[in-house]
């Protein structure tokens, strides 16, 4: 009993102890992040067509390096230093002539895709079922949709010419012991004594990166039939160059019409400029046969004025709102028109309109009234 | 297009391209502004004096352009600038007009005129400009007559003037009938007198041997209708201007006062009291046929024509208080338009057909005030201890009405003032004035 007892105590104690320092004393072991590389199948038609081709790559100059040097220590060399192993190229090719560059003019050059910087908006807080029965809790804890990468719309480069390239080199058949060289020792290279310790190449090192990460560059998709997309971009191309020849021919045969031009943003007037030319123009705005109407109050004219660049008030002024006044309006555009012709020149921003400016003046007789 | 080969395209396409592109019409940039404020001051005008083209137009030619002045000035909405402030003259009718001149006067309108005297024939010419625009402001206008008629050919001026400026009809060529009263307050001596309405040309049409009250023109302007008390009752009487001819109305008996006319000139209508009841009639003037428009036991009086000739609006005390009513010129129903404190008497119906214009007591106070027809917008243009008696100008546009003053040397004056309030003025008689009456436009 007493025995049992004891085994008992030893056990819940050691439970406890297990619980108190297990989390710190076993830790459990990271999961390994196994990296993921998506791959596509292809057929063996599609890879023999490839290989068949050669693709077009762009020959890119690069500066010849510098022969590099060993670098000398005072260290031992080590036990297994082999020396380098040269080899000497047999055969020395003449470089192809480049191939012409296609003509592009025609085709239409596709714009750089504008890259925005989204921000992620906030999750609206209203709490709502909506229509499909979501429960708010659902909506709120939602991630936000991710934004679709804009894609580029790429076509094939065209193929190259029917004429491929061929090397200018002609190998003759060679069997062992009729031209081979006689050997020749080895020798050991050496670096020169001007030759630096550290290598530096006389490429010019890369743009220094922007703060945003450079775009990985969609990739090409590989053409499934390069014959026919050959002759598709070709047709294209010549349909690209008759619409645009017919354009310009039916713009110019077309019938001219004289179009005004739309009308400019006019510049903004602060509100003491506006009030400036208001106040110039209601000094001579005399409405006192205006306010001896009956219904003043609706006797509301617009009118409009050509004013120079200097504010010389250009021609007569128009009528605008009526365009046609008549009896007690005719009364209310006459004094309008007398404040305009009567005011002198417009207090116009020097300037700030070089060609003038087309003024629409609104008379209220109701506003300002008691200005006796 | 097939036809055409490829570079022969490519160079017409090039040729269109370079085409001068046709030049596209400058626009101007456009801004909006609100014009507040104003100012509102007569507006100032210049008549220079007109041209006499011959010796005996001199005297006439002043007198014309000084009354011309005089009546744009009374308006209260032009203001002369002096001749002592102009720049130039004006020598010549036809002479071209140096706006600058003028403009730097701060005329807004010229007044040019010429008069010419040919024997029994009078003859004036003007032309009006404005002198901001720099144009004419409508075509020239003569005018002849008999060298007497000089005043009336300077008001037509005037009317001229003030219609192309206000866009309203004038009033200057006419007349105004009233009671000239003279003597002390207790007795006084009441007789007929007309002038023009400057107060010019007054001629009295009675003597003060007997009380006369309320002439009234007729549409024509060539007779009047007046109360005379001269068989010691008030009866209605007609007077031709021309030949001062009087004659009564036989069928009317008992007391009968307030007299109008009706539109047509046909017929009048008026108050009368018989068997103690004092109710609005019309009369037929050529046949005396009698109609009795209101029969309630109250006192109606004071009827007055719209100027359709459809609907008469009177005063009366049917609702316990003297207040306005409308009703139809056959008769019937009336229809209460005036429901403010105070009571409301001698209603007008405006020339325009638009206003009533009426006489106000409230708080022991008088005024003289204006309300739509149906009762709406009611607006007092006058108060004073006693205003009473409103006429209207042949344009509507401004009233005429007498005004008594208090104490025991009170005497009644003839006043005149714009629908708007504006413009109070007394109109100058030689003696004290009541119970005015305006006339139409004289032909």
């Amino acid at each position: 009993m007493r025995t049992g007892i004891i085994i008992s105590g030893a056990a819940h104690l050691l439970f406890l102890l297990f619980l108190l320092i297990g989390p710190f004393a076993f830790r459990p072991e990271a999961v390994e992040i196994v990296p993921v590389t998506e791959v596509s199948l292809m057929s063996n038609a599609e890879f023999e067509a490839q290989i068949s081709s050669v693709p077009d790559v762009p020959v890119t100059e690069v500066a010849p390096m510098a022969m590099p040097t060993a670098e000398t220590n005072d260290a031992a060399a080590p036990e297994a230093d082999i020396p380098p192993e040269q080899t000497v190229q047999d055969v020395t090719e003449t470089p192809s002539e480049r191939d012409s560059d296609p003509d592009l003019s025609a085709l239409e050059r596709l714009a750089q895709p504008e890259v925005s910087v989204f921000a992620p908006q906030p999750i609206s807080p209203v709490v709502g079922t909506g229509t499909t029965g979501n429960s708010p809790t659902a909506s709120l804890n939602a991630p936000p949709t991710p934004r679709a990468a804009p894609r580029i719309d790429s076509i094939a480069a065209p193929p190259p010419p029917d004429v491929a390239r061929s090397s200018d080199r002609v190998v003759d058949a060679t069997t062992p012991g009729d031209t081979a060289p006689a050997p020749v020792e080895e020798q050991v290279a050496e670096a020169p004594p001007e030759s630096v310790t550290q290598i530096e190449p006389d490429a010019q090192p890369d743009a220094p990166p922007s703060a945003a990460p450079p775009r990985a560059s969609v990739p090409v998709r590989r053409p499934t039939n390069a014959a026919a997309n050959a002759e598709e971009i070709a047709r294209k191309i010549r349909e690209e160059e008759e619409a645009a020849i017919q354009a310009a021919l039916e713009a110019a045969t077309a019938v001219p019409v004289e179009t005004p031009a739309p009308p400019q943003a006019a510049p903004n007037l602060t509100g003491a400029q506006k009030r400036g030319i208001g106040a110039v123009i209601a000094n001579k705005w005399n409405k006192t046969i205006v306010l001896g109407k009956e219904n003043y109050e609706r006797l509301v004219v617009r009118i409009a004025v050509s004013v120079g660049p200097d504010g010389t008030v250009l021609g007569d002024v128009e009528p605008v709102d009526p365009a046609n006044p008549t009896g007690d309006f005719a009364v209310a555009y006459e004094a309008a028109r007398r404040a305009v012709l009567g005011a002198g020149k417009i207090p116009l921003p020097a300037g700030q309109f070089p060609d003038g400016v087309r003024l629409i003046l609104r008379f209220d007789p109701l506003q300002g009234i008691g200005l006796n | 297009m097939a036809g055409i080969g490829k570079i022969t395209r490519a160079a017409l396409a090039v040729f269109a391209l370079l085409l001068p592109a046709l030049p596209a019409v400058a626009q101007q940039p456009t801004l909006e502004i609100d014009v507040t404020g104003g100012v509102i001051e007569p507006v100032p005008f210049a008549v220079p004096g007109f041209i006499p083209e011959n010796a005996a137009a001199a005297p006439v030619a002043a007198q014309i352009t000084q009354v011309i002045a005089s009546d744009l000035i009374g308006t209260g909405l032009f203001r002369e600038i002096p001749p002592q402030a102009y720049i130039s003259g004006v020598s010549n009718f036809n002479a071209p007009v140096q706006f600058a001149d003028w403009r730097a006067i701060n005329a807004q309108a010229l007044i040019v005129g010429a008069v010419s005297v040919q024997g029994n024939k009078l003859t004036v010419k003007f032309r009006l400009f404005d002198v901001f625009a720099q144009v004419p402001m409508g075509q020239g206008v003569q005018f002849t007559g008999t060298p007497e008629s000089w005043r009336r050919i300077a008001h037509k001026v005037s009317d001229a003037v003030y219609s192309r400026l206000t866009g309203e009809g004038g009033y200057f060529d006419s007349k105004v009938v009233f009671v000239s009263e003279s003597g002390p307050k207790g007795d006084r001596l009441k007789r007929l007198a007309i002038m023009d309405y400057d107060g010019a040309n007054l001629e009295y049409l009675t003597d003060n041997s007997t009380i006369v009250l309320s002439p009234r023109f007729s549409p024509d302007n060539s007779q009047i209708l007046y109360t005379s008390y001269e068989t010691g009752e008030p009866r209605i009487y007609l007077m031709d201007l021309a030949s001062r001819n009087r004659q009564t109305f036989p069928s009317l008996v008992g007391t009968s006062f307030a007299p109008r006319f009706a539109p047509d000139g046909e017929r009048i209508v008026f108050s009368q009291t018989k068997r103690g009841n004092t109710d609005v009639f019309t009369l037929d003037i050529r046949t005396g046929r009698e109609t009795r428009l209101t029969t309630s036991p109250a006192i109606d009086t004071s009827p007055s024509f719209s100027p359709d000739g459809k609907r008469v609006v009177f005063a009366s005390d049917r609702g316990g208080s003297q207040q306005l009513y409308v009703m139809s010129a056959n008769g019937g129903d009336a229809r209460r338009i005036s429901f403010g404190t105070g009571s409301y008497s001698t209603p007008v119906w405006s020339p325009r057909g638009d206003l009533v214009a009426f006489t106000k007591i409230e708080n022991g106070r008088f005024h003289i005030g204006v309300m739509r027809i149906d009762g709406s917008q009611e607006r007092l243009l006058t108060a004073s201890f006693l205003d009473e008696g409103p006429t209207w100008s042949p344009n509507g546009r401004v009233l005429m009405f007498f005004r008594e003053t208090s104490g025991a040397s009170g005497a009644p004056e003839i006043y005149a003032v714009d629908i708007t309030g504006r413009n109070l003025r007394q109109v100058p008689t030689p003696e004290f004035a009541s119970d005015p009456a305006w006339s139409g436009l004289l032909k």
